[in-house]
């Protein structure tokens, strides 16, 4: 068992801050902390199941359509957590259901049944599909919360500035998501730096 | 069997068996959600009736009636008295996108309520279309003339920077007031008020 | 082996060095600062002040925690003053302080100094900075007011309220968008805001409202050939040009031409925005393009967007295309 397919998928290897993978809904979504959040957690549930089974799966499936098999696999997946989402927390699938069928696509999905999953055992393919989709949904839910905290005064619809705040829109339109997120993936990097540094 | 695993026939047979099993996956969750998701989009409706409707003994959703292609919802007393009706309109004029209204006409040709099924307005400006303060303004009006936004005439406090918005929603409220009074026989106040003379 | 040295822009051949250029621009925005205050009270004073303090120390901070030395001589270059000064008049007159606040950070720390720093930037900061809070407060920034007295009558220290002497109105521009849309006609010539849009006389933005204090500054700016005269010649001749086109086919529901052109930002845009040299072609012919790129983009955001200004917007999206220009107007050198 491998703990460090863990804690690289949420740390070092960072989907969004790191191999700046899943872009399109990480900026599209991140208008409130509870999408950003739903979002993360889809698609780290998504991932999980996909990565079990393509760990088990992956002796059998020949070289030459892997890619394919995968796909009937991650987009099977993604049509039963939509339907799911749809029947039994019907208004945040109302936010997210444009979203949810696009994580068939997102790159961090298959990403990590090509590169890892597939040539792993089970245990250690689970542990880094729980690692690669914290780390997305953490990504997500700080993108996500910067955003509201600015653009609405509030995190999770509790509003956390004080009154006399004045909502800066722009950080929940699009033109927002772009600076947030370049600012943040700065800021990472510069923590990421000074770690390292003051290791060696 | 390592020969028949190299071999096309094994390729086509792994893809072929994956596809039906996820097939057969995805119709079971399919058939277990199905009702319960038809069911979440009827309360959402609901919702919105109940909304701009008074106060009903009968089940408007299902028991609609089509005139000039358009749905109405008829909300019934007890004994089967129309008080008011409901009609969706949706509105291109908005500032991004379409608008889709429910508007309640009472049976005297007053505006009942006004709800917002969906849009896809500016967060923080025309969005606030959605807040109770802005739609409570249009109960209660039965004159087309006042349903315009005070800039145009009317007695609609506008959204402050979001005029196009504010417009969309009036145009919407007075579209949906000329085609009941348009298409049904209503009492009118007047009548009602000599009627409420009459008894006192 | 030899190893090239590059020179990094301003590639300024003027007769001028860098600090005679700012101190000229400077003077040639004064007569329109000394307006906007004369005409909204000393609130514009403390504006324009508190934006310049916070620009410039905010690139003082910055560029302090990147180089690590010179900080004596960074703060005295007051960097970015010209860009706080303009992001206040393009701004309404009164508005929460908080608003220039973010408007000069956005201008200081996204727009300059994340591409590198003055003379790296690739779009005009104080456009930028207008732009940010214009779409994020635009609730705020639809609301302008006409004074109904200036500064030499009620000449008190009025710098924390609204001015009571003060209606607010809708621009000449923006209430002519309300008409159209609500179905009105416009009249044809609007011959009696002429005068006042020359003098400066109507609500608008602060640095806006007199076109005639600007073009002193413009003149200023043309006799001392600091800016190319080339930009504003060219978007102001493309912006006319098409303005009389729309106008004369669409009479009734386009603005007149000499109003079109008196209100709004145009002047100050192409005298003082679009001739930001770090943010502009470099070349005669490419600076022909930039303005009439500038000015039809003006007039067409005008006319068809749901915006009744468009000079901001204009002058963004051909920053986004100088290197292009600049790469195909290149003058062949002797013997190439």
């Amino acid at each position: 068992m491998k703990i460090k397919a863990f804690t690289n998928g949420v740390f070092k290897d960072n989907a969004v801050f790191r191999q700046f993978l899943g872009l399109c809904p990480t900026l599209a979504v991140t208008s409130a902390a509870i999408n950003g959040l739903a979002l993360g957690l889809a698609t780290t549930a998504v991932l999980l199941c996909s990565n079990m089974i393509i760990s088990l799966l992956a002796k059998y499936i020949p070289k030459s359509v892997r890619i394919p098999s995968y796909i009937l696999v991650i987009a099977s997946l993604v049509t039963v957590v939509d339907l799911l989402m749809n029947a039994y927390v019907h208004d945040l699938h109302k936010v997210l259901g444009l979203f949810i069928p696009l994580i068939v696509v997102n790159c961090i999905v298959l990403g990590r049944a090509e590169i890892f999953a597939s040539k792993n055992n089970v245990l250690d393919s689970m542990l880094d599909a729980l690692g690669s989709g914290l780390g997305f949904t953490l990504a997500l839910l700080l993108l996500a919360s910067v955003r509201e905290l600015f653009g609405e005064g509030s995190i999770f619809g509790v509003r956390i500035m004080p009154e006399a705040y004045n909502p800066f829109v722009l950080f929940i339109m699009p033109a927002g998501a772009f600076i947030t997120l370049g600012l943040l993936i700065g800021m990472v990097n510069m923590i990421l730096n000074l770690a390292k540094k003051a290791r060696s | 069997m390592k020969d028949f695993m190299n071999s096309k026939y094994y390729m086509v047979l792994s893809v072929t068996v994956i596809a039906l099993v996820v097939g057969v996956i995805l119709s079971f969750v399919n058939m277990k959600t199905k009702d319960r998701i038809v069911e979440m989009y009827r309360q959402d409706f609901v919702k919105g009736l109940d909304q701009v409707l008074p106060a009903y003994a009968n089940d408007p959703y299902s028991e609609f009636i089509t005139v000039d292609n358009q749905s109405v919802y008829e909300a019934k007393t007890a004994d089967n008295k129309t008080i008011a009706y409901a009609v969706q309109i949706i509105s291109s004029k908005g500032y991004n996108g379409l608008i889709t209204y429910l508007v309640g006409i009472s049976n005297v040709g007053k505006v009942e309520g006004v709800f917002v099924v969906q849009h896809t307005e500016t967060p923080g400006l025309g969005a606030k279309i959605i807040q109770e303060k802005f739609l409570t303004t249009f109960e209660g009006i039965a004159d087309p003339v006042e349903l315009k936004i005070k800039k145009d005439g009317g007695v609609i406090d506008q959204i402050s920077g979001a005029t196009y918005s504010s417009r969309a929603t009036s145009q919407a409220v007075a579209e949906a007031l000329s085609f009941i009074t348009g298409n049904f026989k209503l009492t009118s106040s007047s009548e009602l008020n000599s009627v409420n003379n009459g008894d006192l | 082996m030899s190893s090239f040295l590059m020179k990094l822009p301003p590639h300024q051949h003027g007769k001028y060095e860098t600090k005679y250029t700012f101190f000229i621009l400077s003077a040639a925005m004064l007569p329109a600062i000394l307006f906007s205050i004369f005409y909204y009270g000393y609130r514009m004073l403390f504006a324009y002040i508190l934006t310049m303090g916070v620009c410039s120390f905010t690139e003082w901070v910055y560029e302090s925690i990147k180089y690590k030395k010179d900080y004596l001589e960074r703060f005295l270059e007051f960097k970015g003053s010209v860009t706080a000064a303009l992001i206040v008049m393009t701004l309404p007159p009164i508005l929460p302080y908080y608003v220039y606040v973010v408007a000069a950070l956005i201008a200081s720390i996204i727009a300059k100094q994340l591409f590198g720093g003055f003379g790296r930037n690739v779009y005009n900061p104080a456009i930028t900075g207008r732009i940010a809070v214009l779409v994020g407060y635009s609730s705020l920034m639809s609301t302008f007011y006409l004074p109904t007295s200036n500064i030499l009558e009620n000449g008190l220290f009025n710098i924390t309220t609204v001015p009571i002497d003060a209606i607010s109105m809708a621009t000449t521009l923006t209430a002519a968008k309300e008409t159209v849309a609500s179905g009105g006609t416009l009249p044809i010539l609007m011959t009696d805001t002429w005068l006042p849009s020359f003098l400066g006389f109507i609500p608008g933005a602060a640095g806006e409202v007199s076109a005639l204090a600007l073009l002193i500054g413009g003149a200023l700016i043309l006799i001392t050939r600091i800016g190319a005269w080339r930009i504003p010649f060219a978007c102001l001749t493309t912006f006319l040009v098409l303005a009389t086109v729309f106008w004369y086919f669409n009479q009734g529901y386009v603005l007149d031409p000499i109003t079109q052109v008196l209100s709004g930002g145009i002047i100050l845009g192409s005298f003082f925005m679009a001739t930001d040299f770090v943010t502009s072609p470099l070349y005669s012919k490419g600076k022909i393009i930039f303005g009439i790129g500038c000015g039809a983009l003006a007039i067409m955001i005008r006319i068809f967007s749901s915006y009744p200004e468009g000079i901001g917007f204009s002058i963004l999206l051909m920053n986004s295309l100088v290197p292009l220009i600049d790469r195909y107007t290149k003058p062949r050198s002797f013997g190439g």
